[in-house]
Order: C-alpha cells, then structure tokens, then sequence
C-alpha cells in the first residue's frame, strides 16, 4: 500500500497543473481576494486576509475532490493505474491510495498556503493554527474520498469533476466562502446550512477567536463519518472490470 | 505435458451480447499458447477473466488444479501481464516504472533493483533506463511496457496484442524475446492478428471466433485442415465470359471460383494441371495478367474458418 501511496503523491507532483493548483493557486486566490475586500473588514479584530485564509483554504481543500478523482483516473495514468490491479493486492488498495495520496497532496498544499499567509501578510489564526489544521484536514479527507467514490460510481473522470465542479461550487456559495449566503436572500441563506462548507468555516472561526471547540469537534466527526460511508461506498462499487 | 491452466465452459455475456458462450481449453506448461481471432471474437474478454480483473459468468478456470478464486493471490503472483494498452507512468523513468510494479509482487532492495535491470535489459532498455518513457518512441513504450509485465518473473505471461502498431524492429526484438522465455520455461498465452507471428513463435494455436474456439491444435495440425489441395489465383482483364465448367474437366481441378477479375482453382496437391488451365483460358480469350499460388498459411486456414466478411 505504502508504494503504491508513494507513486500516487508522487504522481500528483510531477503534474504541473496539479502542482500549480496545489502550490500557487491557493496563495494567490487568497491574496487576491484579501486585497480586493481589505476595505470591508476595516477592525483591528480580522482582516479580510484572515477571513479569506480560512474561507478560501476551505474552498481549496473541498476541491480536493477534484484532484482525487485525477489522481485516479486521469486519462494520461489510468492505464497505468488499472495495472496495479493484476497484482496480487487486495482492492481497497488500489482505491484506497488515491484518497490517501489526495489527502496528504491536500495536506501539503494546506501547509504552502498556510506559511505564506502567515509570513507575507502576518494571517492572525487566533488560538491557535492546529484547529483550522485539524478541521480543514477532517474536509480534506471526506473531499478526497467524495472525489474517489463518484469516479467509482460514474465510472469516468470527466462526468465525475463536471458534477463534483457543480456540486462545489453551489456548496461554497451557500457556504458564504465569497460572501454571506444571506446577501443574495434569506431563504438561500437559510438554506445554506446543508453546506458542509460553511460548517467548517463557522467552526473554525468559532475555535481560533472564540475559544469554542464543541462545533468543530461535531464538524470533525461529521467528516470523517461522511468519509468512511464514501469509503464503505468504494468497497461496494469498485470493480475495475468498470474501467476497461 | 503438465497442464497448468484449465478453462471450462467459460460464458461471459455483456447484456444481450454472448461475447463467450461456453469455451473450454486447457493451457500447458512450457508453451506458447496463441489465441487468434477477428475483431469482437472473444480474444480479449478471455484474456480479461484470465487476467482475474473480469468476472466471468459461468465456467470453472483452475490453476495448478486449484480454483483461481480460490487461490487468486497465488494465481496473481505467478502471473505477468502485458497489456494491449499502454499501461505506464509517461513521467517516471523507465526503470522506476518497472521497480513500481515489481515492488507489488513483493520484490524489495537489491533484488527488486536487478529484477527491474534484467527486465530491462531483456527488452533492450537498459541503456535508456533514466529516461523518460514520454521520451521514447511507439516500439521502446511497447518494450516497457512488457517489461513491467514480466520484471517479476512470472511463470506465466499473457500477452495481448503486445505489437500493435510498432516498428518491424521492435516487433522482431519483441517475437525473439517470447521466444527465449519460451526456452527458459515460462508458459506464454499470446494474442494477435499477426499470423506470421504465430506460426512464428506458437507451440500451438486456438481459433476464436463469436465466442466459440473453432479449433486447436498445432500449426501444422492446423494447416491439415486445409486438406490435400493448393490454391492458385489468377488474375484478369474481364470475368465477363468466363466458363467455368471446362476447368472442372481438367484432371486434378476440385473447384473454380470467379470474383472481382479473378479467378482461384483449388487444384489437389502434386497434380501438374497449371498448363491446361492457361490452355483453357486461352481458348476462352481469357487475358491472364497475374498468377499466383497460395501456399497452406495459417491465414488460409484463418479465413477458411472465419470467413472472408468484414468484421466491425
């Protein structure tokens, strides 16, 4: 399993638009939008640098969803990685170390962006950064093994990222990683209580300014419940005879 | 002969289409066992299940006298396959793409790294082993990709179609390299639509044709079917007038067949009748522009068996 994780980080990083969205968009995507909103958190409590690190690295690591289900089956790798499955491995591997690979290609991204922010534009986390590190790796892995199981269920790389594409987006909007959801109405702003996006927002920034844990402890478990259903939902539809 | 695979009543169906319907053969040990087939005729389907990453729908397959599902990580270990598609990392190096797979049999450290060489070397990469395969040419991914199948050793190789679309070169390394293991002892199951490979490198053949084998046997065993008659085809200017029933009168003539300003005598074997055949086209003003005989091929039996229609 260890190799075949080995090979799939490894497989990410030698994929430069992978590595770019990896590495450089999140930093950039975050001091963009930390510049263009500064004037609207004029408090010395958070700056729109502060608001956007945690919003937007939610964004960015949801969208992991995507690159697990590339890291899977990219049409320039799949090949390659239906081969594994002639070895004598047991199935969950072959999946198993895509979410995995995902997940720690996720975690590095997270840690790039994190650093930078804190370096360049002095990012205040609050407590303490390991909460948002724990509740964005608890999104992280749930996106990873979202991205992987709906390429196991549709069977195809390109249907799988249009709908996960779709799905993230409606999510993020409704999560208020841009704006409030109640900008655009009350009801959509209600509504958006069934984003998992802005569970993780809000408790993030429940546990770095305000010092409570119970809503990110409750998000955490929640991903990680949801993860190991995806999971459970890989082991039953996985067949790679899908894939020839 | 040791029998190493055994295939019973194999039947795999996709929806309405029975792509096998009930094939039956066994696989001995030390041979290089060549499936042929058309296009659609059941050749990959086989090769999958064989490969355990296709379910089938009935059928008995045991390995060593064991059922593979039983033992299918046994059965997998002792297996080697080379893929008809490319199966490799363009962005990794030859020689770690062949370390990769091999490392998923097991093969650790030292011996991990002469296994990945030797294979390698046997597919005449090892001077290019640091380079990338999206570097090399069709033939040289072609040669990688057989030697991740078979780095680890197998005892048996499948390989599927392993020279489509290469140069002659590389097919030729490609056939000799089968034809050494072959001499070390490892079980080889081929498939192709080359018929000159297959006489070239099968110990014996399989037929497979709408999912049923039609025959087996050796190449000579099947060039037999043919019978005791060769064939000779002449071509010419029109077919218009062309009588058929004075050829049958030639002693030796078994059958005339007129197509497409063309004309194919089945003469029997060792009767010299060539000269009245032209005798007789003379005098029906037939204008000869090209003669030719067809030797007993495989593919003459091939076409034989599975007729001269276009597949889709």
């Amino acid at each position: 399993m260890l190799s075949i994780v080995k090979r799939d980080v490894l497989n990410l990083l030698v994929n430069p638009a992978l590595n770019l969205y990896g590495t450089l968009f999140p930093v950039l995507l975050i001091t963009a939008m930390g510049v263009l909103n500064q004037s609207m958190f004029a408090t010395d409590i958070i700056s729109s640098y502060d608001y956007y690190t945690v919003t937007l690295l939610v964004f960015i690591m949801f969208n992991m969803a995507v690159i697990s289900t590339n890291s899977f089956m990219e049409v320039s790798i799949k090949q390659a990685n239906l081969r594994i499955g002639y070895a004598p491995i047991k199935r969950y591997q072959i999946y198993g170390s895509k979410i995995m690979a995902t997940f720690l290609f996720s975690l590095l991204s997270m840690g790039i962006a994190l650093v930078f922010m804190r370096v360049i534009f002095s990012v205040n986390f609050g407590i303490d950064v390991l909460w948002l590190v724990l509740v964005l790796s608890a999104g992280s892995l749930f996106a990873s093994s979202l991205g992987v199981m709906t390429v196991i269920l549709l069977k195809h790389e390109e249907s799988a990222n249009q709908l996960l594409g779709i799905i993230l987006i409606v999510f993020a909007l409704m999560g208020g990683v841009f704006f409030s959801p109640y900008a655009i109405g009350e009801t959509f702003g209600n509504l958006s209580v069934v984003s998992p996006f802005r569970w993780v927002i809000e408790s993030a920034f429940l546990a770095l300014y305000d010092e409570c844990y119970q809503v990110l402890f409750k998000t955490v478990g929640v991903l990680v419940l949801l993860s190991g259903l995806c999971l459970m939902v890989c082991q039953k539809c996985f067949k790679l005879e899908a894939y020839l | 002969m040791k029998t190493l695979l055994s295939v019973r009543n194999l039947k795999k169906s996709y929806g309405d289409i029975k792509a096998l319907k009930g094939i039956s053969f066994d696989v001995y040990e030390k041979e290089v066992l060549c499936f042929l087939g058309p296009n659609g005729a059941g050749k990959s389907t086989t090769i999958n299940i064989l490969s355990s990453i296709l379910t089938k729908d009935e059928g008995e397959i045991t390995y060593e006298g064991q059922s593979f599902e039983k033992n299918l990580s046994t059965y997998k270990a002792s297996l080697g396959i080379v893929p008809q598609d490319l199966a490799i990392y363009e962005e990794i190096s030859a020689l770690n793409n062949v370390k990769f797979y091999a490392s998923l049999y097991g093969l650790k450290g030292e011996a991990l790294e002469a296994a990945a060489l030797n294979a390698l070397d046997n597919v005449g990469l090892l001077s290019v082993k640091h380079r990338k395969p999206k570097t090399f040419s069709g033939g040289m991914k072609r040669r990688l990709n057989i030697a991740c199948g078979v780095a680890h050793q197998p005892k048996v190789i499948i390989f599927d179609e392993p020279t489509v679309g290469i140069d002659p070169q590389s097919r030729h390394y490609i056939l000799n390299y089968i034809k050494a293991l072959k001499d070390q002892g490892v079980t080889v199951i081929y498939t192709s639509h080359y018929m000159e490979e297959v006489e070239d490198i099968s110990t014996r053949i399989l037929i497979i044709d709408h999912g049923e084998i039609l025959t087996e046997g050796t190449k000579e065993d099947l060039k037999k079917m043919l019978g005791d008659t060769d064939k000779f085809t002449i071509d010419i200017e029109a077919n218009g007038s062309v009588n058929t029933q004075p050829f049958y009168r030639i002693d030796g003539v078994k059958g005339v067949e007129v197509s497409d300003n063309r004309l194919m005598f089945d003469v029997v074997r060792g009767v010299d009748c060539l000269d009245k055949i032209i005798a007789e086209m003379i005098d029906q003003h037939i204008k000869l522009s090209n003669l030719n005989k067809e030797k007993a091929t495989l593919e003459r039996v091939f076409l034989h068996l599975t007729g001269h229609a276009l597949r889709g």
